[in-house]
């Protein structure tokens, strides 16, 4: 009689399994299916498509603004370097009427 | 009482091996114990035949001391290896399914509101209406992200704008500047012929004096307004 309940416990515990086995599948495809007929998966693939688009043009503008700095720079080199022939051309002037009397 | 013919026979029987105490003391025969109902014959019965197989379902008292505690029925015998499975599952704590009615029925210690049945109807608005909140989640993260690429590529272009202005100002102001040295350095020059002049024109000035008065030319002015007519002074 104990073998018996051994083999009966076992069919119980086969059917349970099975039964608590399909529950869980049908949960699950029901839960794949309300996500994939959401379509959010689609519409945020997409968003994130876009966005690594992005990235590029957001190198090019990084890049441009590095240029953008380096012709600061020259310009300051040009700026200075027009007041100093400013300074030397009121000097030279000066010399000039001193000369001419 | 009797009635059974099964292998565990009666109490008092010489084939059992429950024995009460009384059993010892009064003669009893088994015949007026246990008699058979259907009317079986007298079986042989002396008390101390061996050859029934004894029944071992119930524990039983020692055959030889004659005061002993007498076991009827089993206390609580530790079952047998409990199942693993079932112990996991024992321990697990106790909680209520969602349909509380579906455990046991008893009828008059019930709330109204422990469910008997789901309304399938309801569980497809609750799904509906999930599926419904992902989309408008995912609908808006999608927008934000969009006009987050409008507005990169909007600043890529004013930036684009900017560097090519800057661009333009830098090579006009290139030229302004390279004008500007050019204008220094022809002043240099310039400063240079005046400086060298000015040593020039007192020696020209003496030279002058020391001619004979005939020949003395004008004295030496920057501004030319009559061609000069030298003569180098012969020495």
């Amino acid at each position: 009689m104990s073998s018996n309940l051994i083999q009966w416990n076992a069919e119980t515990k086969t059917r349970l399994n099975e039964k608590v086995a399909q529950n869980m599948a049908d949960l699950g495809s029901l839960t794949r299916y309300i996500v994939r007929s959401s379509k959010s998966s689609e519409l945020l693939s997409q968003a994130e498509k876009n966005f690594s688009y992005q990235e590029n043009i957001i190198q090019n503008s990084s890049e441009s603004l590095k240029k953008m700095m380096n012709i600061k720079n020259q310009l300051e080199f040009q700026q200075a370097a027009v007041v100093r022939s400013m300074s030397t051309i009121d000097d030279i002037q000066d010399i000039l009427m001193t000369i001419q009397r | 009482m009797g009635s059974e013919q099964s292998s565990q026979p009666p109490a008092g029987a010489p084939g059992s091996s429950i024995k009460s105490q009384r059993d010892e003391d009064i003669p009893y025969t088994s015949f007026s114990i246990s008699k058979p109902i259907d009317g079986e014959p007298m079986r042989h019965s002396p008390r101390n035949v061996g050859g029934r197989p004894r029944s071992s379902t119930k524990e039983g008292k020692d055959d030889t001391p004659k005061h002993k505690i007498v076991v009827v029925a089993d206390g609580n015998v530790s079952p047998k290896d409990k199942d693993p499975e079932l112990t996991k599952l024992e321990a697990i704590p106790v909680f209520y399914p969602i349909m509380r009615g579906s455990l046991n029925i008893p009828t008059s210690s019930r709330d109204p509101d422990i469910l008997d049945k789901l309304d399938h109807q309801q569980i497809l608005l609750l799904c509906i209406r999930y599926q419904e909140h992902l989309r408008q989640l995912s609908e808006a993260v999608a927008f934000d992200q969009n006009a987050l690429c409008v507005r990169i590529k909007e600043i890529d272009c004013a930036i684009n704008m900017l560097v090519k202005l800057m661009s333009d100002r830098q090579k006009k102001y290139h030229k302004y500047a390279e004008q500007f040295t050019r204008a220094s350095e022809t002043l240099t020059v310039l400063n240079r012929v005046k400086d060298s002049m000015d040593n020039i024109i007192p020696k020209m000035d003496r030279l002058n004096q020391l001619l004979p008065e005939s020949d003395q030319l004008e004295p030496f002015s920057i501004y030319m307004n009559t061609p000069q007519t030298s003569t180098a002074p012969s020495k």
